[in-house]
């Protein structure tokens, strides 16, 4: 058995663990706390409220809340917040009230009633933010000023790093590593991944405490998401002796869409709480599923724990127990709820075990969207893509790079916004992935400069802007500017790729007739024919190699009508096996032309003549196979008398 | 830096001779598995590329051949169309050290030749 000083923490082994208490820290400082009894007498103040109002705790415990009325909001206001929170449901708004030195100050609060089973509330609590004077001789104090330059510096700081981890993790993971290796990596991209958005909310509610959360929609398998959190909890939590139990009901449908991130930090914000606040050994996290609506099924999440002693006595105002920690796991988890639509089902404290219960609507994916939304990014990215990379940073350039040649893109790197107009100038790039900061000329001047005339060449290629800015205006600028979509930094392969992907394919729909490769990317020919042929693949491999891809398109010419006599006469004699693998050698010449059209059908003659079934169709795909063939070979002398001209 | 690319269609040949040659590497080929025998019996190469089914000897009894016969440790590269895994695994389990599947990303056949050379 383990001692009971093993918290001391000997071998823990998450630097979160650090993470997490600046967090608590830091956001403790950013909240108020009020807590009345049930006829609205202040039993608890925390030092923010008091250092905000001026009042000492002692002077304001006892009193309700008319010691502090400005006397600004009407009475009927105050008797409706009291008719909701008696009937124990949270109330929010903002208040103005007056400090001890007579002047006002305005707050937005939650206030959460606590109900004893089905009874009346016992007490409330009433969290709450300052929210910027509406006076006009408020400006913000200089402290104000510096602790926001100093706090955007911090995360910067912390940032940097952890971007880099959230790369190379990403590297390590392609990088031909057996499969308990790949287990610890997950775990490990999943804690940089926890950990950097731990960092963004810490920067987030602490300067702009207003703003709403920016939540991010993916597919997730909630039991998936369980077992990584479970894992993350066993680990941190051995040294403390607590277990550690989930449950998920297996109606939940597999596939849902959501923000896998926040559910996940609610469940482990709750954690934490439950495990820092109680003398619980054991902690339980479960997911029931409530109901399903149409497409969306309610999940109800709760997280309790069993405690050993503490009967009775609501451990909040237990003496020696601080309810800091409270504070800020209710304050965050009630905007990380409600960002997502969820529902607060706060039923505190029966005796035995403390439990904190709420319910979310999840988007269900039907189980066989799953395969084919991955395919199609991993089939239908179009090969011939060439990327523009403005990026300074050599480490990213690396992390970037590695990515690229995971997609199967070529790709030109610049380290600032002034080569990459330059380089604009002189080649034709699909898209421009492009970062925010760098020197010379940053990204928001560079995407402008490209976006600003109409009449050069490059005006309209699809922009990623890449940022490690945590500010909320980033995304809004770099859209501004005119970037198409934009990746925060950290960012996974599968993002990038999904950003590459939307954008191309929208692009491509939305400007059908505009060549994006100008030589040879129409949709129609010339004479108005359906362009039978498409020679990005070989345009690809060419690399700008005229005379190469003449020879090919000329072989292709030349050997091709014997090829179509050659299927037509292995399929009179008989001769499977030749038509077999004449139908299969064929089918790589197509595809360097890029006659995509009758790929298919060769495949079917092949297996056809492989399997010895469905012989008779044979003919039907041999004479549509020729027919296409030989108008493709029509285009193809176009584009090969073109191609001899550049030549 | 020499490599053999074994390989019976023609166009193939010229793609990956095309974009090897551009990365400034020295390329031989061979259309059939007897041409190709006898090249790696002759000579010495950095790296192979072979296709698995070619005409008389194919692409398993060439990994063979230079693993088993000639007791060589030269890279190869299998080219495979999509969906081959069996034939694959079996290269593997003879010695191949990579493959790539038609039709192959140049850029993609450039990383994974660098790769196993610089291994080496």
């Amino acid at each position: 058995m383990q001692s009971g000083d093993s918290s001391s923490g000997n071998d823990s082994p998450m630097t979160m663990d650090e993470a997490l208490d600046y967090y608590k820290q830091t956001l403790e400082e950013s909240v108020l706390m009020v807590i009345t009894d049930e006829k609205g007498k202040i039993t608890f103040v925390n030092k923010g409220f008091c250092k905000l109002s001026g009042y000492s705790a002692e002077e304001l415990k006892g009193k309700t809340h008319r010691f502090i009325n400005s006397g600004r909001h009407p009475a009927s206001f105050f008797q409706e917040l009291w008719e909701s929170i008696t009937r124990g449901k949270v109330w929010e708004g903002s208040l103005v009230n007056k400090k001890k030195d007579g002047s006002l100050f305005r707050i937005k609060t939650t206030i959460y009633p606590f109900v004893k089973e089905k009874g009346k509330p016992y007490h409330f609590m009433a969290l709450s933010k300052t929210l910027e004077e509406t006076a006009p001789s408020e400006t913000p104090s200089g402290e104000d000023f510096f602790k926001d330059r100093f706090l955007s510096q911090v995360g910067h700081e912390l940032r940097t790093p952890l971007n880099s981890l959230a790369g190379l993790t990403g590297i390590l993971k392609e990088s031909g590593i057996n499969e308990e290796q790949r287990t610890y990596l997950e775990k490990m991209d999943h804690s940089v991944r926890l950990l950097s958005a731990m960092i963004d909310d810490l920067l987030l509610l602490s300067r702009m405490p207003d703003q709403p959360l920016p939540l991010e929609l993916k597919a997730f398998s909630l039991k998936e998401n369980l077992n990584n959190l479970f894992q993350i909890l066993e680990a941190r939590n051995k040294p403390r002796n607590i277990a550690t139990q989930t449950h998920i009901d297996p109606n939940i449908p597999g596939l849902l869409l959501g923000d896998a991130f926040r559910v996940n930090q609610i469940l482990i914000t709750l954690a934490e709480y439950f495990l820092s606040f109680t003398q619980s050994d054991c902690i339980k996290i479960s997911a029931n599923l409530e109901r399903i609506a149409g497409n969306h099924c309610h999940v109800l999440f709760s997280v309790e724990d069993v405690l050993n002693k503490a009967a009775g006595e609501d451990p909040i105002t237990e003496e020696g127990l601080t309810p800091k920690p409270f504070a800020i796991a209710m304050e965050k988890v009630n905007a990380i709820i409600k960002a997502l639509d969820g529902e607060v089902i706060a039923n505190h404290g029966d005796g035995e075990s403390l439990t904190y219960e709420f319910s979310l609507p999840l988007h269900i994916i039907k189980p066989k969207e799953k395969p084919s939304e991955q395919k199609k990014t991993d089939r239908d990215l179009p090969q011939n893509l060439k990327v523009l990379v403005a990026e300074d940073v050599e480490l990213n350039q690396f992390v970037i790079r590695k990515h690229l040649e995971k997609l199967g893109l070529s790709y030109d790197f610049v380290k600032n916004g002034y080569s990459a107009i330059e380089k604009l100038k002189t080649e034709n790039y699909n898209l421009i992935l492009m970062d925010m900061q760098m020197p010379i000329m940053d990204g928001l001047d560079t995407i402008r400069e490209i976006r600003k005339d109409r009449h050069t060449a490059y005006h309209d290629i699809p922009i990623i802007a890449f940022t490690a800015s945590i500010s909320e205006n980033a995304p809004k600028k770099c859209l501004g500017a005119g970037a198409d979509d934009y990746l925060p930094k950290p960012y996974n392969v599968e993002d990038l790729k999904e950003k590459i992907f939307n954008l191309v394919s929208s692009k491509n729909n939305k400007q059908p007739d505009k060549p994006m490769h100008k030589d040879f990317e129409n949709n129609s020919s010339e004479n108005g024919q359906k362009k039978l042929i498409n020679l990005d693949y070989l345009n690809q491999l060419s690399e700008g190699d005229h005379e190469f891809s003449a020879s090919m398109i000329s072989y292709f010419i030349d050997n091709t009508p014997e090829t179509l006599e050659s299927l037509e006469e292995y399929y009179s004699k008989k001769d499977w096996k030749a038509l077999r693998n004449a139908a299969h050698k064929f089918k790589p010449q197509l595809t360097f032309m890029g006659i995509h059209s009758i790929l298919e059908d060769v495949e079917k003659i092949e297996q056809s003549a492989y399997k010895e079934e469905n012989l008779d169709q044979v003919p039907d795909l041999i004479q549509k196979t020729k027919t296409i063939c030989l108008k493709a070979i029509e285009q193809l002398r176009e584009e090969l008398e073109k191609l001899n001209k550049q030549a | 830096m020499k490599i053999l690319v074994c390989e019976d269609d023609y166009m193939v040949i010229k793609a990956i001779e095309h974009k090897l040659t551009r990365e400034g590497y020295e390329v031989d080929n061979a259309n059939d598995g007897k041409v190709a025998s006898d090249k790696l019996k002759e000579q010495e190469y950095d790296l192979v590329i072979t296709d698995l089914l070619m005409p008389f000897t194919g692409g398993l009894e060439i990994i063979n051949l230079i693993r088993n016969e000639l007791k060589k440790e030269t890279p190869v590269i299998v080219l495979s169309k999509v969906g081959n895994e069996e034939t694959i695994i079996e290269a593997f389990k003879l010695g191949a050290d990579d493959y790539l599947t038609k039709p192959f990303s140049p850029n993609e056949l450039s990383i994974r030749v660098k790769r196993l050379i610089i291994k080496r």
